[in-house]
This record gives structure tokens, sequence and C-alpha cells, in this order.
């Protein structure tokens, strides 16, 4: 149940954004023990103005590329599992869409149950169907 | 007819060299049109302390790298396809042992044919006198 929210400068062509948000989702399915079909991702390409970071703060360099990942995620994961899952989806992006792996920032935020409805008025988490 | 040779900053194994061999000669028989019957691969493992990028180890870095040349006859591949495959083979590489460290070198050497080959015959010669 993971919300992706994927945050860049405008300017790259949909086949960039394509192998950007695929490449995201095959992460979080491989390392993050999210389902194949739990997708949902919205993405932010943004006037230069609109997205500002320090191009060397804890990390770096960051260029005009730069892609910041926000998750929220509706379970907690284990630190190993993040751990895993920057590593994966860094080396993931790098292989495509080429995104250097000093421009990748990821933030994970987590909620609980009760803080998703999936549509139909429902707190679908705690519906007993899925309970 | 190529020879390459790999360094990688990886845990040495099996499976590894398996699927970096795989991914090597795919790349070289669709992108350079080598034959892989003709293809060989050297592949050695580095240890990540022994690898330094800025005067660093991969260790303080906590990303892996790779070193690989292919020796290819000279004019036999053109730009665009030896950019292709530079392209390619980093991406493949990520794939495996990523991510990489962006200081991770791929060398397409053209060599010259009167100066290479294979079995005590050098690329020159078989352009002259090819197989029957």
């Amino acid at each position: 149940m993971p919300l992706v929210r994927i945050s860049l400068c405008r300017g790259k062509p949909l086949p960039y954004l394509d192998s950007l948000a695929d490449g995201i989702h095959q992460a979080m399915v491989e390392a993050f023990d999210v389902p194949p079909d739990d997708r949902f991702q919205t993405i932010h390409q943004l006037a230069t103005d609109k997205l500002r970071y320090d191009p060397h703060y804890l990390g770096g360099p960051r260029s005009a590329d730069f892609v910041l990942v926000e998750i929220t995620a509706g379970r907690p994961r284990s630190t190993a599992t993040k751990a895993a899952f920057y590593r994966c989806l860094a080396a993931r992006l790098q292989a495509s869409p080429g995104l250097r792996p000093a421009d990748l920032m990821v933030v994970i935020t987590t909620t609980e149950r009760d803080e998703w409805s999936f549509g139909h008025g429902l707190a679908t988490l705690l519906q007993p169907a899925n309970s | 007819m190529p020879i390459l040779t790999v360094k990688l900053s990886a845990s040495p194994s099996p499976q590894l060299t398996q699927a970096v061999a795989d991914m090597l000669i795919e790349a070289t028989e669709r992108i350079l049109k080598k034959k892989r019957s003709v293809t060989a691969i050297v592949i050695d493992y580095v240890a990540p302390g022994n690898w330094l990028i800025a005067g660093n180890s991969l260790v303080e870095h906590a990303m892996n790298s790779v070193y690989f040349d292919i020796k290819i006859t000279d004019e036999t591949n053109t730009k665009d396809e030896k950019a292709q495959y530079i392209t390619e083979t980093f991406a493949g590489f990520a794939r495996l042992i990523g991510p990489l460290h962006e200081n991770s070198y791929i060398y397409v050497q053209d060599v010259r044919a009167a100066a290479y080959g294979y079995g005590g015959r050098t690329q020159e010669y078989r352009y002259h006198q090819p197989p029957a």
C-alpha cells in the first residue's frame, strides 16, 4: 500500500519517466516487500525554481537530474530492509534510466492502518476481509 | 576475436562470474557483432579495500566498482557501436553489482590488426586469408 511521490525537474522525455517509475516500483517489489500490483505513484515534474536542494549536504554532488522519492508506507520495515531497498533502488535506477546514485534521495514515512482508504469511503485496511 | 579482462569489487562467486560472462557475451555479440565462439573473458575479483577512488577505498564509498577492457581489431566497429556498448555494459554491471561508483571505467581498445591475434595468427593474416 505504499504511495510514492517522485519529484524531479521538468524536461525529461516520457521514456525516461516510464523507466524511472518502473524501476522504483520494481525495487519496491524486490526489496521492500510490496506486491506487484500494489502500485500508486505520482510524478511531479517541477520548474527549477520549485525544486530546491543543496548539491552537497550529506551526499551528492547533486546535479540537475536530482530525483526525490518520497514513500508513504503502510507498515514499518526493519532498518536492514530499508538499507537493502536503498541500495537496490540506486542500482536499478543507475542501470535504467541511468540516474547517478548521487542524484537519488529517498524519504520513507510510515503510517497506521486506519490512515488508508482505497475507495468506497471505507477504512479499507480495517475491514474484516483485510484484517 | 575479442578478449575481455574484467575487475570487479565483489565477493567471488560462481553465480556472479556466470552472470557477468552471460551479460558481456550477449552485449559483445549483439552490439559489436563478435562471435561468441572466439570471445574470451577473464574475471578478477578485487577486495573493495584494495580499490581506491579519489584516495578513498570502496569500503569508505560504500559502493562497488568495475573496470573492464575489451580488445577489438581496429576499424571493425563504429564510434556509435562503441558508445552503445559502453552504455549498455555499464548498465549491466549496475544491475549485477550496483550501485556503482561513477568512476567505473570501461575501455574499448582498438588494436592494430597486424599486432593482435589468437591461435598464433594475426587478425591481419586472417583478413587476407579468410577460411575457405
